[in-house]
């Protein structure tokens, strides 16, 4: 992908995913994130932010080398698990720094009835 | 955490993780983020880091978590973080997520927001400890009623 050509505004994602069991157990596995006073059939919020970002970087074919310089999340939870829930990335930004292409990229998730569960925006480094 | 003991300068009660290459492939698998530089061992030996690093968002990870086990469900339904990658985690480094309560503030009606100050210190067993190199540094909130 030429990233010198994407432009702010431009959509660059939207994807799908459900919020199943084997992911939600998937994800603990690495990150051990609590669901202590969180009922067991929802999902860590945390996990919406990988997702959204997986949907981000499948879709911006992101080279290895690629490093992530900052993130923001707002969350607007419970996340039942069994939701089906759509991705979508904006670029923000892409601006070449120090000879380092760097993109800022605006997250949004939304469940079935179309309700926003979060919100969220990455700054990463991608070889120039 | 006990709503009547929310006060300013509160610490938060701090995790520690151990960030094994078992715990980063097992991030890979679960973000699809398949990135070599954290699970290519030869493809991050030639990188400048020289080996694995852990997904910035793993490490975030360890922040929700932090928030998760200090303010329950109230993280997930009003949580905002913003954070900076200062540091790469390597493969095998210990992490130490921890901060305490900068602001609470009058929010909507019957509402408080509270702001934390939050940061990843890497392999330091003191939640204190000022020396420590940080992996991410930030602030986290989220709205309480009284």
């Amino acid at each position: 992908m030429n990233y010198s050509e994407l432009k702010p505004d431009q959509i660059i994602s939207t994807q799908q995913f459900s919020l199943d069991r084997p992911f939600i157990d998937d994800y603990l596995k690495s990150t051990s994130e609590s669901t202590d006073g969180i009922d067991t059939n929802f999902a860590p919020p945390m996990s919406l932010g990988a997702l959204a970002v997986r949907a981000a970087i499948t879709d911006l074919e992101i080279p290895g080398g690629t490093l992530h310089l900052t993130q923001e999340v707002e969350f607007f939870g419970p996340f039942p698990i069994g939701e089906t829930i759509s991705c979508s990335a904006k670029l923000l930004q892409n601006s070449v720094r120090a000879g380092m292409r760097i993109l800022v990229i605006g997250l949004l998730i939304k469940n079935s009835a179309g309700l926003q569960l979060m919100s969220g925006k990455s700054t990463i480094t991608v070889p120039n | 955490m006990n709503k009547t003991f929310i006060s300013e300068n509160q610490q938060l009660k701090p995790i520690v993780m151990k960030i094994t290459q078992s715990r980063i492939n097992a991030y890979a698998k679960a973000s699809g983020d398949f990135n070599p530089i954290h699970i290519d061992q030869e493809f991050a030996s030639k990188s400048h880091f020289g080996r694995t690093i852990a997904h910035g968002m793993l490490i975030a990870a360890v922040v929700s978590n932090l928030m998760s086990e200090n303010f329950s469900e109230l993280w997930a339904e009003s949580g905002r973080l913003k954070v900076r990658f200062r540091a790469p985690v390597y493969a095998e480094e210990m992490v130490t997520a921890r901060g305490y309560i900068k602001k609470v503030e009058p929010y909507n009606p019957g509402q408080v927001k509270i702001t934390c100050v939050i940061e990843v210190a890497k392999n330091t067993i003191e939640s204190s400890d000022s020396d420590a190199e940080l992996a991410i540094t930030g602030q986290a909130s989220l709205v309480s009623n009284l």
